[in-house]
């Protein structure tokens, strides 16, 4: 507001009140002479003050007295602070507040019961089994332990992000003798024949793409992804998976000692009880077994993401067993003893792939496993018999049929890996690359909202990410630069050579790099790709057993299976 | 309560007169050292005005009685910060005023994201003041006498002074119930004197608008 017109306000406030002075009275007066409608204006307002200065006035209610000198008694009785004796004077509400809070926990104990005992719906339509097969390097069988009645999953992918997690095991003092593990297949795939098992292959053969990409390629959505890792000594596996979470700036939590796994994935909240019991009873075997043992949660260097120690039956309630809830005298899902288990939360599916590339070539550790929540495997590996593959492969076709937009990105990745990067096309690769992984190159849009980062822009080493909305005109505002710069019909790539020439052009950066991303397909991609990684080392592998498929009986100690 | 001009609160008002100055001053003194009766005589003397200047800011009782128990126990918190630089009304107010502005944005957000929350000007039911007109307005009858007129009239300033702004509540209260000068508002709401002043013109057209209808 202009101080003039504020002036103004101020005397017709006074020529109101009655306060102003003769001469600004005077000058207002003459106004509105000639100005009737104003006349009538400050005619309202003095009968609106009028009115509102004789509003009848209101006494207090007498309980307020009473209610504050009582408080004040009791706290000159208490000798307290008036802080905790002034609560009584708002309790009027606690009734209400409580009232809700019952309505609420009412709808979510319902919420609960409603979820555990509806059956299940596969989101593929096929019926889930429990079949056993071969499981390479695991524990001895008295070290499996029984799970819980499966409980249905929830629509693919889950509502969950997905996990990455590895464990790692003691050196068992004996081998192993012919481990088992059960594992969730389709029903149309468990009534054709067991094909024979394949014979080991080393894993690089396996993924010419590197298991990295595959990974990338696989995951679905909001999916959660086991990785079964084995290592000869557990210390010197616990010190490489740290190094690679510090490697790739990672967060990590530990899962507990020693964490567990169950083979075949099921309803957490189902499971969970049961394995709970079972998994205390092994730790303390497996404590009473290893004195030597040192404890999980070592001292780390300062910096270090990881928040403690879980309890074993954290990990176990993540890995719960799945099958069909209607399906009678179902064997319980076999456990894995294994130790340092780590749960990794919230990465893109690149940044999971490559966790899980790095995972893959660490030389002390082999990667047995990869598959995700339901079970079904991700990426091939030595110990992948063919129907999880046929699984897993099904799954990926679900997958890729519910992010049916990203099927150029996919195809872009797909073929990405084929080039071998050289010096020479290093820079076209990362472009690439970046156009892979911030979304298609439509044009720009007003509207949008683009990331823009100017390498050393600020100083050496400095990198600022600004977020910038394209105005209504089609352009976006830069540092240092005085005129916006149009954007709207731009690829991200084209706006990057727009700004670097902008700066370059102004001498304020000889030789600018610029990199422009959406910011809403960026959103998509770190909102609703979200993967958690359940990290699991255990014992080094074993040669795979000719009878790979097998009919798992519960071990005598089962704990009962609690019913829906 | 010489500082107070304007104060037409009546018998239940105390005396503006050196005496009572006096009263208030030593009361002030025997609380600041921890005399918890004589906050309770504090409380007794400011009651009224306190809860009533909160009835016209929030337009609710029960809001306002709580709003006024709240001010005198956050008093009784800070009364060792009080400086005696301004009247014990005063700056027993400025902490009424500030809970009441406060209560009523918490009120103006809530009604932003309620599912009806349009602008218009029916009126809502967490707003007694806007419900109480509502209600007049569906019942309106001929007044038979002066007495049910000046009745409805200020049932019909009271609705309009609920759909105010709070700041622009507050000016009115503290000018128009409360009789505050110039100069205690502008230090009250930490303005400039010509800014509260053109504050209080915007306010008074505001309280016109909404009364327009039924002036005319």
């Amino acid at each position: 507001m202009s101080q003039d017109k504020e002036n103004i306000q101020a005397r017709l406030a006074e020529y109101v009140e009655g306060t102003l002075d003769a001469a600004g009275r005077a000058e207002i007066e003459r106004h509105l002479q000639a100005n009737p409608e104003h006349r009538q204006l400050m005619a309202d307002l003095i009968e609106a003050k009028t009115t509102l200065a004789n509003l009848p006035r209101e006494r207090a209610p007498a309980d307020l007295v009473e209610m504050l000198q009582g408080q004040l008694e009791r706290a000159v009785l208490l000798e307290g602070d008036l802080t905790e004796t002034s609560r009584p004077l708002r309790l009027r509400r606690w009734p209400q507040a409580l009232a809700v809070a019952a309505i609420l926990a009412l709808a979510i104990g319902l919420g609960l019961v409603v979820y555990v005992t509806l059956p299940p719906q596969h989101p593929s339509g096929f019926t889930i089994v429990e079949r056993e097969v071969p499981m390479l390097g695991v524990a001895p069988p008295d070290a499996l332990v029984d799970a819980a009645q499966p409980a249905p999953t929830p629509a693919t992918g889950g509502d969950g992000p997905t996990e990455t997690r590895v464990a790692a095991a003691p050196p068992s003092p004996q081998p192993p003798a012919a481990p088992v593990m059960t594992q969730a297949v389709p029903q149309r795939l468990a009534q054709t024949p067991a094909p024979a098992q394949p014979a080991p292959l080393p894993l690089a053969s396996l993924m010419p793409f590197g298991i990295g990409q595959r990974l990338a390629e696989s995951i679905a959505p909001k999916d959660e992804v086991v990785i079964v890792m084995a290592g000869a000594d557990p210390h010197v596996a616990d010190d490489r998976v740290v190094a690679l979470f510090l490697q790739q700036n990672v967060q990590w939590e530990r899962i507990g000692q020693p964490a567990m796994v169950v083979s075949s994935v099921a309803d957490r909240s189902a499971v969970a009880p049961a394995v709970s019991d079972n998994a205390r009873g092994i730790e303390a075997d497996a404590t009473a077994a290893r004195p030597e043992q040192e404890p999980v949660t070592r001292s780390r260097a300062a910096g270090e993401s990881a928040v403690g120690e879980a309890p074993a039956a954290d990990a176990l309630a993540v890995q719960a067993a799945k099958e069909p809830s209607n399906q009678a005298a179902t064997p319980p899902p076999a456990l894995v003893q294994a130790q340092n288990g780590y749960l990794v939360r919230g990465l893109t599916r690149q940044q999971a792939a490559e966790l899980l590339q790095s995972l893959s070539s660490e030389g002390s550790l082999q990667m047995q496993q990869v598959y995700n929540w339901y079970g079904d495997a991700l990426v091939a590996t030595n110990a992948m018999p063919p129907d999880q593959l046929e699984m897993g492969r099904l799954l990926q076709e679900d997958a890729r049929r519910q992010t049916e937009p990203r099927e150029a990105e996919r195809l872009e990745s797909e073929i990405a890996p084929q080039r071998q990067p050289t010096a020479d096309n290093q820079q076209a690769e990362m472009a690439q690359q970046l156009k892979r992984t911030d979304g298609p190159t439509a044009p720009i849009a007003a509207g949008e909202t683009i990331e823009i980062v100017v390498d050393e822009l600020v100083g050496p080493g400095v990198t600022p990410a600004v977020q910038q909305q394209v105005d209504a005109r089609g352009r976006v505002k830069l540092q240092m630069i005085p005129d916006p710069v149009q954007a709207e019909g731009l690829t991200p790539a084209e706006l990057e050579q727009q700004i670097a020439a902008q700066y370059r052009d102004l001498a304020l950066i000889d030789a600018p790099t610029v990199r422009v991303r959406r910011l809403s397909d960026a959103a998509v991609a770190e909102g609703q790709d979200r993967v958690n990684l359940f990290i699991v080392v255990q014992n080094p592998p074993a040669p795979p057993a000719a009878d790979a498929v097998t009919d798992q009986q519960p071990p005598a100690d089962a704990q009962p299976v609690p019913e829906p | 309560m010489s500082s107070l001009s304007g104060a037409q609160y009546g018998a239940d008002l105390p005396a503006d007169s050196a005496a009572d100055a006096r009263q208030e001053s030593d009361l002030l003194r025997k609380a600041r050292t921890g005399d918890r009766f004589a906050y309770g005589q504090i409380v007794r003397l400011y009651q009224d005005r306190i809860y009533n200047a909160m009835l016209r800011m929030v337009g609710d009782r029960d809001e306002a009685r709580e709003l006024t128990q709240e001010t005198f126990t956050r008093g009784l918190q800070k009364i060792e910060t009080f400086r005696g630089e301004a009247s014990a009304y005063t700056w027993l107010f400025r902490i009424a005023m500030n809970l009441a502005i406060s209560q009523l944005r918490r009120v103006k957000r809530r009604r932003v994201f309620s599912l009806d929350g349009s602008d218009s000007p029916t009126p809502r039911r967490d707003d007694q003041a806007a419900s109480l007109l509502h209600r007049i307005e569906q019942q309106r009858q001929p007044a038979p006498d002066e007495r049910l007129e000046a009745r409805e009239r200020a049932e019909q300033v009271l609705a309009a002074l609920g759909r105010l702004d709070p700041e622009y509540r507050a000016v009115l209260v503290m000018r128009d119930i409360e009789g505050f000068d110039y100069q205690q508002m502008a230090d009250l709401l930490s303005l400039p004197l010509g800014t509260l002043k053109s504050r209080l013109f915007r306010a008074r057209v505001a309280l016109r608008d909404e009364l327009l209808d039924y002036m005319r």
